[in-house]
């Protein structure tokens, strides 16, 4: 499953605890047998500890927006509370992605509090041990699996007969026809 | 005289309001000036909320949050400050510029290095201001730019031969008159777009 982290270092000099936090979510992420969909924590620090100034971050915001574009899921490291941290979050349920969002500090009485959006779970953590857990469950509850799933399904008289019509018409199997129908109605959706 | 009636839905905190409310009242002065009206104006109740019940463990949330998201598509343009930079401005924003509202960053803090900086979205103007004298002119600006006049507005335009004689066949298969179809047809390729 690919993994979209996001997280903030603007604070690394205040709270260098962070950066362990967000090497911890990452290391959590491949021990659950995912991988980050853009693997940025490492370079950041570097930036942080020689002072870059990046004079356009235009490349950069666009390239976290289609790593988060392109992952199963998102976690957002969310203690420093910042507006580039809620601008992502809003992106990724925008794109209909399940969002962990973990902080130290109390989340509850906060503006995200208010959110009811059944793809977006937040915690609070008080340890890496706890930060752990809460990334494992959160992946092993929204695992995509990358094989083909068998599925059966009871077919009405009804369905059984529009099926047997649509396959004499178009040489197709009932399953196809089924995911052709299933497929043409999310193109729609979207 | 055309006349406007520009509904505006402020996004700030007052988390700071020692640093910011004196902007913040600037904003509010120098939008209802540009003859535009606040869709919400939850600042003066936000201030005495806090007053009253500095817990906030008390504010109900869901039900700011569901307000602060109808004000926003409830609006004609978004003025986002954001000196303070967290997590409800950058949710809100974002939300602005999905709904396609035209919005105004504004911030009087260093974004060299900051995520906000790099944002590239038709929708969001990111301006920086250091005086209440500044706000005045970028927001002045904003809104001229971007104001939606109350009334409809009359269109006059040049028609080719052959969409004279498409709007007449039109309108006599339809009983509709041309101004009707022609709305209508706009009306569709907007459905269309937004669809898409």
């Amino acid at each position: 499953m690919i993994v979209h982290l996001i997280g903030s270092l603007h604070d690394y000099e205040t709270n260098p605890e962070m950066v362990e936090d967000l090497r911890a979510i990452a290391n959590t992420i491949h021990d659950n047998d995912s991988s980050l969909s853009h693997n940025w924590i490492e370079a950041a620090i570097i930036r942080h500890e020689k002072n870059v100034i990046i004079p356009d971050w235009t490349p950069y915001v666009e390239d976290n927006l289609a790593a988060l574009h392109q992952s199963d899921v998102v976690i957002i490291e969310a203690t420093p509370y910042s507006f580039g941290l809620g601008f992502q979050m809003a992106a990724a349920l925008h794109h209909q992605k399940p969002v962990l969002v973990v902080s130290r500090e109390r989340l509850k009485y906060k503006y995200i509090s208010g959110f009811v959006d059944n793809l977006l779970t937040y915690k609070t953590y008080s340890n890496r041990d706890e930060l752990a857990r809460t990334v494992s469950a959160f992946l092993q509850k929204n695992t995509v699996h990358t094989k083909d799933l068998r599925f059966n399904i009871m077919l009405t008289r009804k369905i059984s007969k529009f099926l047997d019509e649509k396959t004499k018409e178009t040489g197709k199997n009932r399953s196809e026809v089924i995911r052709d129908i299933i497929k043409s109605s999310d193109t729609k959706r979207k | 005289m055309t006349k406007f009636t520009t509904r505006i839905h402020l996004i700030a905190s007052t988390n700071d309001l020692d640093n910011d409310l004196v902007y913040l009242q600037r904003i509010m002065d120098v939008i209802y000036k540009n003859s535009a009206v606040l869709t919400r104006n939850w600042i003066p109740a936000s201030i005495a909320r806090k007053k009253v019940t500095p817990d906030i463990e008390k504010a109900d949330w869901e039900k700011i949050v569901n307000e602060s998201l109808d004000a926003i598509m409830r609006s004609d343009l978004i003025i986002a400050e954001i000196t303070l930079a967290d997590f409800n401005q950058g949710i809100q924003t974002y939300i602005a510029a999905q709904y396609k509202k035209p919005t105004l960053v504004l911030t009087r803090a260093d974004i060299r290095n900051r995520f906000v900086s790099g944002i590239s979205n038709k929708f969001l103007t990111l301006q920086q201001y250091a005086t209440e004298e500044d706000l005045d002119s970028l927001i002045g600006t904003f809104i001229k730019k971007n104001r939606i006049p109350e009334r409809d507005l009359r269109f006059n335009m040049v028609l080719d031969r052959r969409i004279v004689k498409y709007l007449r066949e039109k309108s006599y298969e339809t009983g509709e008159n041309k101004s009707e179809i022609v709305r209508n047809i706009l009306e569709n390729e907007i459905k269309q777009k937004d669809d898409h």
